[in-house]
C-alpha cells in the first residue's frame, strides 16, 4: 500500500505540468497563418515592431483586471503574442492587492506587466518599482500628454452614476443622491480603492468643499448610510440595481454601458453639477522582469490603436491614443474628444498621503453606521 | 535510545520551524513596536509604543474585538447546538456506516474554504438559492439580505468549522458504557434525567475540546467572513488582512493582531481559573 | 419500545437535516456548475456543460490547480521526512524536554494561520521568499507538520516495542529494525497524514493569500480574489465542483480502505 501512495504521489507530480498545457510543435507554415490571423488590422507602427519577433518558450505574467477587460485582452493583444511563441498568464483582480504584491517582490518580481490605477503608477514609479514610460515603446509618442504621467496610459474613464431609470425621472446629478427617498439605497464602492477615494471626494465636494477637507466629506456621505452594498464586483452591483434593491452608485463610466447592452433596466449618467472625477487605467512594466522584450511588446499592443478602438466599441473606454478616431454612438458614451477636459481631476497625492487615516474612518463611520 | 539520538532525529524538524514559524514571530513582535509611514513599508529605526496606545484608547478596535467574539460565540452555540443530534445519531450506526457519516461530515473541511464560502455565496445571495427556494414555498415575500450581515457570517462559520465539534463529540459518546445508560433506564429514570445526569456530563470532556478548536477557529477565521461578510463586516481576520495588505500597515496589523493573541490567552486563563474554582467547590 | 423508537426517528430527521445543511453548498455548486445561465439563477436555467469545457480551455485556472497540486505533494513529501523521524524521537526519548518539544511542534496549531501569516510576509519580504515556490512549500510544511507529528504518535502509541527489542536482540541494526517494524506499524497514521496534510495544503487560502506570488498562484487563492472582484464566476464553479468531486472519491477511498474517521 505504501508504493501505491508513493506511485500516486509521483503521478502527481508528474501530472502537475502536465496540466497546465504544453504547447504541441507547430510547423513554420502554421505559425505564419497564425501570426498573419492574429495580426488582423494591426497598423504599420506595431507590425513594424512585433516583425520577427519570437517569444517561444517565455511566459509573461500580466496583472490586470477581469471581466469585460479580460475579454478584450484575450481577443486583441493576447493572440499576436501567442502566435510568436508566447505563453500568457493572467492575474486577474484589483489593483489593491496587485500593487502591494509588486512591491514585497521588489528585488525579485514575478509579475511583468502590471495594471494600476493613475496615482499607484505615480507611487510606484518614484519608488523604482516600475519603468519610466518611454518612447522605446513606438505607440507611446501617441499617447496623450495626460496618458504619458509615470505610465501608459490605458483607457480614460469618469466616476459618473449608474442609475435604475424607475426611480428618477432625469439623469440624476451628484446632489440628487442626497435626496431623503434615496437614503439606504446608494451602493457604495469599495474602500481602499480609487472608486472609493473619488466618491469621497465628490461627497467633499458636495458638502462644499473639497478632498482637503475630508471631514465634511464624511459627514456628508454618513447621511446616505446605511450602505445597501459595498460593492467589489460589478455583477452583483447591477443585478440588484436592475432588481430596484439599489437604485444608484457611482460607477466608472465604461462599465455601466455593457450591461446596459445585456438588457438590464440601468441608465448612466454624466453629471453636470460637480462633474465627473477624471479615472484612468494605467499599464507599467515592472523593473527587472525577467522578459524584458515581450513585456515592451505587450505594452506597444496594449496602446496601439487596434486595442484602444477594440476598448471603446466593445466596453466604452475611453482611447489614450490620438491615432483613434470615434464616431457616432461610441464617441458619445466614451471619454473622448472635449469630455476629456471636462473631467474634474482629483488631488491624488494628498489622497494617498491620508489612506490610511481614511480607512480608519471609513471603517468606523461608515461601515459601522448604526443610524446615530 | 540515547536521548542524543533521538535529538538528533527531531532535528531537521526543530529546525524548519524555527525558521518558517519562530522567527517570523519575532519580527511580527518586532514590527509591532516600530511606526508606519504612509507609502512605504521601510519603518524609521526606534521604538514605540505609539501602536499599542493607540489600540487600547480608541474605542473602534475594541468594537472589532467585541464584534468577533460575538459572531465566535454564536457560531460556537450553534455548532454546539446542531452537532449533538448528529453525534448522537453517528454514534449509533455500525462502525461502517459511521466511518461513511464521519467522512461526509468532514467533507467541508478537507474540501477547501473558499469552495465552501462559493457555495454558499450562491446560496445566500439575494437572488441566490436561499432566496428562491423561500419565496418559492411563500415563506418570505421580499428577499432576505444575508450576504454582508452578521448572520450571513455565522451560517458560514457554522458549516466550516462543525465537523471540529462533531468528531470529539462522536468520539466520546462513543465511550459511553450502554450498561449505565440501560441501567439507569431500567431503574426508571426518564430519557431526559438520562441526558441531564448521565450522557450530557459523561460528553462534557468532548464538548468542551470541540468548544475550544471550534471558537479559536471562529475567532481567527478570514475567508469566511472576508466574503461572506462582503467588506461590511469588520472581523479580527479581515481588518488584520486589509491593514497588511491592502494599507500596507504593517506595524498596525502586527500590534493588532498581538495584541489579540493576549486578550484571547488573558481570558481563557481567567476561565480556567474559573472552572477550576468552581469544580473545586463542587468537589468539596 | 414504540417511545424508543419515534425518538430515534426524530434524532434521524433532525441529524440528517444538520447533514444536509452541512452539505448544501457543495450541492449548489455541483447543480450550479450545469446552469447555462451567465450569472446565478435557481432554478437553473437550462443544462449546459460549457463551463466544464471552458474550464479545459482555461490556462489560469490549469496553471493555477498545477502549482496547488505541485506545492502540495512537496509539502507533504518533506513533512513526512521531517515528521516521521521527529515523532519517533518524541516516542523514544522520554524525558520533559520532548514534552515540551512536542508541543512546540503542536504549536502552529494553536496559533491563529493569520497572525502568523502577517509575520511571515514581513520575513518574507526580506529574505527574498515571498512568491517562490520554496516559501509556499517551507510555509504549508509547517502547516502540515503538527498533523503528521499527532496522527505518527498515536500510531507509535499502539505500537508494542519489545519487537523492536527482540528484533534488536536478534541482530537488527536499529535502522532495519524501524524500517521493518516501525514503519509498517506506523503505516495508517503515516498514510491518513499525508492525505489530510495533501488536502490542508491544497485547500489552504488564508496563509498562500498573503504569501503567494502571481507566479506561483494556488487555485484557492485564484479563486478567493476572483470571488471578492468578479462575483460568482460560472468558471470557477466548474472547477470547484470538479475538484470537489475528486475530494469526495478520495474521502471516500480513504475511509474504506484505512477507516481514516477514526483518526482524525
Amino acid at each position: 500500500m505504501k508504493k501505491f501512495f508513493l506511485v500516486l504521489m509521483m503521478v502527481l507530480l508528474a501530472l502537475s505540468p502536465l496540466f497546465a498545457g504544453g504547447s504541441s510543435e507547430v510547423s513554420e507554415e502554421e505559425r505564419a497563418a497564425m501570426i498573419a490571423k492574429a495580426d488582423e488590422g494591426l497598423d504599420e507602427e506595431t507590425l513594424a515592431f512585433l516583425d520577427g519577433k519570437d517569444f517561444t518558450g517565455q511566459t509573461l505574467v500580466v496583472g490586470v483586471w477581469g471581466g469585460v477587460i479580460e475579454d478584450i485582452l484575450r481577443e486583441y493583444v493576447i493572440p499576436p503574442l501567442e502566435a510568436r511563441g508566447a505563453t500568457i498568464e493572467l492575474l486577474l483582480g484589483g489593483t489593491g492587492d496587485r500593487f502591494s504584491k509588486i512591491y514585497m517582490e521588489k528585488d525579485n518580481p514575478t509579475m511583468d506587466i502590471c495594471y494600476l490605477n493613475m496615482y499607484e503608477c505615480q507611487m510606484s514609479m518614484r519608488d523604482g518599482i516600475t519603468e519610466e514610460p518611454s518612447a522605446k515603446i513606438p505607440a507611446y509618442d501617441d499617447l496623450y500628454p495626460w496618458a504619458q504621467i509615470a505610465s501608459y496610459g490605458v483607457s480614460v474613464m469618469g466616476l459618473g452614476i449608474a442609475y435604475n431609470p424607475d426611480y428618477f425621472d432625469a439623469p440624476p446629478n451628484w446632489n440628487d443622491l442626497w435626496k431623503p427617498e434615496y437614503k439606504g439605497k446608494i451602493a457604495f464602492p469599495n474602500y481602499p480603492g480609487s472608486e472609493g477615494d473619488a466618491f469621497l471626494a465628490i461627497a467633499a465636494r458636495v458638502a462644499g468643499t473639497d478632498e482637503h477637507d475630508m471631514d465634511k466629506g464624511f459627514e456628508k456621505l454618513r447621511e446616505l448610510c446605511p450602505v445597501p452594498l459595498v460593492y467589489t464586483n460589478l455583477d452583483e452591483l447591477f443585478m440588484l440595481m436592475d432588481k430596484g434593491d439599489i437604485v444608484a452608485a457611482p460607477v466608472i463610466s465604461g462599465y455601466a454601458w455593457t450591461y446596459i447592452d445585456r438588457g438590464m433596466n440601468i441608465a448612466f449618467s454624466w453629471p453636470t453639477d460637480i462633474g465627473c472625477v477624471k479615472t484612468m487605467d494605467t499599464m507599467t512594466i515592472v523593473k527587472n522582469n525577467k522578459h524584458p522584450e515581450l513585456s515592451d511588446a505587450w505594452a506597444q499592443l496594449a496602446i496601439c490603436p487596434r486595442t484602444q478602438k477594440a476598448y471603446a466599441e466593445r466596453i466604452y473606454f475611453g482611447p489614450t491614443n490620438s491615432e483613434v478616431v470615434l464616431e457616432g454612438e461610441v464617441a458619445d458614451r466614451v471619454v473622448y474628444g472635449e469630455r476629456v477636459d471636462q473631467l474634474v481631476d482629483l488631488d491624488w497625492m494628498y489622497i494617498i498621503e491620508n489612506r490610511a487615516d481614511w480607512t480608519h474612518r471609513y471603517n468606523q463611520d461608515i461601515l459601522e453606521y448604526d443610524g446615530n | 535510545m540515547k536521548s542524543r539520538h533521538a535529538f538528533y532525529l527531531m532535528l531537521p524538524a526543530l529546525c524548519m520551524l524555527v525558521l518558517i514559524f519562530v522567527i517570523p514571530l519575532f519580527f511580527l513582535v518586532a514590527k509591532s513596536f516600530q511606526a508606519y509611514v504612509p507609502g512605504t513599508l521601510v519603518s524609521p529605526p526606534g521604538f514605540t509604543l505609539e501602536n499599542y496606545i493607540n489600540l487600547v484608547s480608541d474605542p473602534y478596535y475594541w468594537s472589532v474585538y467585541l464584534r468577533t467574539l460575538r459572531i465566535s460565540f454564536v457560531s460556537t452555540l450553534v455548532i454546539l447546538v446542531l452537532s449533538y443530534p448528529l453525534s448522537v445519531f453517528i454514534s449509533k450506526r455500525k462502525a461502517r456506516t459511521r466511518g461513511f457519516f464521519l467522512t461526509l461530515v468532514i467533507l467541508p473541511m478537507i474540501g477547501g474554504a473558499m469552495i465552501q464560502t462559493m457555495g454558499w455565496f450562491a446560496t445566500l445571495m439575494r437572488y441566490g438559492f436561499l432566496n428562491s427556494v423561500l419565496l418559492a414555498i411563500g415563506l418570505i415575500s421580499e428577499p432576505i439580505t444575508f450576504l454582508g450581515t452578521e448572520l450571513g457570517v455565522e451560517i458560514g462559520l457554522v458549516q466550516a468549522f462543525l465537523p471540529m465539534m462533531v468528531y470529539p463529540l462522536t468520539s466520546s459518546l462513543l465511550q459511553i458504557d450502554r450498561d449505565v445508560v440501560d441501567a439507569a433506564r431500567t431503574l426508571g429514570a426518564g430519557r431526559f434525567t438520562v441526558f441531564s445526569k448521565i450522557t450530557f456530563p459523561l460528553t462534557l470532556p468532548g464538548v468542551a475540546a470541540g468548544s475550544v478548536l471550534v471558537f479559536m477557529a471562529c475567532l481567527t477565521g478570514f475567508v469566511t467572513p472576508s466574503s461572506l461578510g462582503q467588506g461590511k463586516i469588520q472581523v479580527f481576520g479581515t481588518y488584520a488582512y486589509q491593514q497588511a495588505m491592502q494599507v500596507m500597515n504593517w506595524p498596525l496589523s502586527s500590534s493588532f493582531s498581538i495584541f489579540f493573541i493576549i486578550l484571547i490567552a488573558l481570558a481563557s486563563l481567567i476561565v480556567s481559573v474559573v472552572c477550576r474554582k468552581c469544580a473545586e467547590r463542587r468537589g468539596r | 419500545m414504540k417511545e424508543k423508537k419515534l425518538w430515534g426517528n426524530i434524532n434521524a430527521v433532525v441529524a440528517l437535516l444538520v447533514l444536509l445543511f452541512m452539505l448544501v453548498p457543495i450541492i449548489v455548486i455541483f447543480v450550479n456548475s450545469f446552469n447555462s445561465s451567465q450569472f446565478f439563477s435557481f432554478p437553473p436555467e437550462g443544462f449546459t456543460l460549457k463551463w466544464y469545457e471552458r474550464f479545459l480551455e482555461n490556462r489560469e485556472y490549469k496553471t493555477a490547480i498545477a502549482v496547488s497540486l505541485k506545492i502540495a505533494t512537496l509539502s507533504v513529501l518533506v513533512a513526512l521526512l521531517l515528521g516521521i523521524p521527529a515523532s519517533y524521537g518524541i516516542y523514544r526519548w522520554k524525558s520533559p524536554v520532548s514534552k515540551v518539544l512536542s508541543s512546540l511542534f503542536l504549536s502552529p496549531l494553536m496559533l491563529p494561520g493569520i497572525v502568523w501569516a502577517i509575520g511571515l510576509i514581513q520575513y518574507y519580504s526580506i529574505v527574498n521568499l515571498t512568491g517562490t515556490t520554496a516559501g509556499l512549500v517551507a510555509a504549508h510544511i509547517i502547516l502540515i507538520l503538527p498533523y503528521v507529528i499527532r496522527l505518527v504518535l498515536s500510531s507509535l502509541s499502539y505500537l508494542d516495542f519489545d519487537t523492536v527489542n527482540a528484533a534488536r536482540t536478534l541482530g537488527a541494526t536499529s535502522g532495519k529494525a524501524f524500517l521493518k517494524i516501525v514503519l509498517p506499524a506506523i503505516k495508517p497514521g503515516v498514510i491518513i497524514s499525508a492525505i489530510f496534510g495533501f488536502m490542508v495544503s491544497f485547500n489552504d487560502v488564508t496563509i498562500s493569500t498573503f504569501i503567494a506570488g502571481t507566479k506561483n498562484l494556488t487555485y484557492p487563492v485564484r479563486m478567493y480574489v476572483e470571488l471578492r472582484t468578479e462575483g460568482l464566476d460560472p468558471l470557477a464553479v466548474a472547477v470547484s465542483a470538479v475538484i470537489m468531486a475528486f475530494t469526495i472519491v478520495i474521502a471516500l477511498l480513504a475511509e474504506k480502505f484505512w477507516s481514516w474517521s477514526k483518526y482524525l
